[in-house]
């Protein structure tokens, strides 16, 4: 009888201990799920080129601006990494690109390329490139992308457009 | 007196590296971290280890050697393109966004899938095919699963010092901690996974005696690591990264369960040749349930019910305790 009771109480807490290791579990696979989560939202941030395998391959330039909208007419402070932008083009050009099109808004020499850092003024005209969601590009003659930017913000003409009547 | 004033300042001077010594040693260090991580994961923390420590430590070698033909020939590739197609050689890189037609992903995704995924993926396959041929250690499935994952951990980890090399190089430290948690945690277990189904795959292709299995499972070691390979870059390539995370996960959860497959730990393979007749190894606990079920289904007990419940069960709970 005593050998009952306790093969009874021990199968109890093996049965109780069974639910905890299921709770466990459940509760671990919410932590993966969470994780997961946490992981792609950063990703998302960083970008997929820094995370991909690609080895040993020429890179894609990257273009910075110090603001991520841009305003029509107003002067912006394009920067880059010199030694990221390797052509030997003597035609290099800077385009807006959207997801239905691509315009050339400045000629750049390839001796400029070499301080890192230029100017640009988006056209006021709507019908030179279109407001948005645009990147810019930087292609030589052959339409070979040198470099681009993150997504960035076209606004429609301002104040400035107005004002400098352009 | 043999030490003089000179030779304790020459004693108490730093030792210095020079930097780009220094940042090599600080990138190989901080790309051992995910590797140590997973390879305890996967190897160190069994009690019942399927290979010797010194295979996996091989496999881990090996496929950090594969990272310099790996990357040989993406660059002689990419050069080649950049020769003969300019307009479009730019999509090696990556994506132009945003996608404006059908050729802004088309070429990436051959990129990513004919020359990236095949040469990476390709050497890894030759590498595990001459190596579980010619190998006596490996005789179970599992044993092709573990070293498969030591070479993806191998090849991710010279892959992650050169990243964060080039990143100290730039001067980029800012970004180089979410580049770091990122590389760990995804690109580490990309690997990982290509790495482990070609591995098991694999094992599974050398220890098939039927001719035309053997084959299709070849096949799909290669096939299957290569699209999942090619996809992962595509998705990255063209900055759809959430999806290129979810992409992952099954490769993974297949791994994981792989891992706890019985059949994958069959013998296969004795003295460097393979069984017809493939048989796991026998486990006190299968022994102990084969026990109870001789002993549940016994005439005596059939005869006798009002003892078994207390009998059979109290012994059943005992022996596997112990």
């Amino acid at each position: 009888m005593a050998k009952g009771k306790a093969s009874k109480v021990y199968f109890n807490q093996r049965f109780r201990r069974l639910i905890m290791e299921r709770k466990t579990l459940f509760i671990w696979a919410l932590v993966g799920l969470f994780g997961v989560v946490i992981v792609m939202l950063a990703a998302m941030r960083v970008g997929g080129v820094s995370i991909r395998s690609a080895g040993n391959i020429r890179v894609m330039g990257k273009l910075r601006l110090d603001n991520e909208l841009l305003s029509r007419g107003v002067p912006v402070n394009v920067k880059y990494d010199p030694g990221q932008i390797q052509s030997n083009s003597q035609v290099i050009v800077l385009g807006v690109r959207s997801a239905s099109e691509e315009a050339v808004i400045k000629g750049i020499p390839p001796i400029a390329l070499t301080t890192g850092m230029f100017a640009v003024v988006i056209p006021c005209a709507e019908e030179v490139v279109s407001s948005g969601d645009v990147r810019l590009v930087l292609m030589d003659e052959q339409k070979l992308v040198l470099a681009q930017s993150e997504n960035l913000k076209l606004a429609p003409a301002g104040p400035e457009c107005f004002y400098n009547n352009q | 007196m043999w030490i003089n004033s000179a030779t304790l300042k020459g004693m108490t001077e730093p030792i210095s590296l020079p930097p780009g010594a220094a940042y090599a040693i600080i990138a190989f260090l901080l790309s051992l971290l995910p590797a140590g991580l997973f390879i305890w994961l996967w190897y160190l923390r069994r009690n019942d280890r399927p290979v010797p420590t010194r295979t996996v430590g091989y496999a881990f070698l090996a496929g950090m050697g594969l990272v310099a033909p790996a990357f040989w020939l993406e660059r002689t590739a990419s050069d080649m393109w950049y020769e003969y197609w300019p307009a479009t050689a730019h999509y090696f890189a990556g994506a132009v966004l945003p996608l404006q037609n059908i050729r802004d992903v088309l070429w990436p995704a051959f990129a990513t899938f004919i020359i990236v995924a095949t040469v990476e993926e390709g050497l890894r396959y030759l590498l595990l095919r001459w190596w579980y041929r010619r190998s006596r250690v490996v005789d179970q499935v599992f044993d092709g699963l573990v070293i498969g994952i030591a070479a993806g951990i191998g090849f991710a980890t010279l892959e992650n010092t050169l990243y964060f090399l080039n990143l100290f190089s730039e001067g980029s430290v800012d970004t180089l901690v979410f580049v770091f948690f990122l590389r760990f945690m995804i690109s580490t277990m990309a690997h990982i996974s290509f790495g482990g189904i070609m591995g098991a795959l694999m094992a599974r292709a050398v220890f098939q005696i039927y001719r035309q299995r053997r084959r299709q499972l070849y096949a799909m070691a290669f096939f299957v690591s290569w699209f999942a390979h090619g996809l992962y870059n595509l998705l990255l390539g063209l900055n759809l990264t959430v999806y290129a995370v979810l992409v992952l996960l099954p490769p993974l959860l297949v791994l994981l369960n792989w891992a706890g497959r019985r059949d994958f730990f069959a013998m296969a393979r004795k003295n460097g040749r393979v069984l017809v007749r493939q048989k796991a190894p026998v486990t006190e606990q299968a022994r102990v349930m084969k026990k109870f079920f001789k002993q549940f289904d016994s005439p005596w007990n059939k005869e006798a019910p009002w003892l078994r419940e207390r009998r059979v069960r109290y012994t059943l709970i005992r022996d596997l305790e112990d």
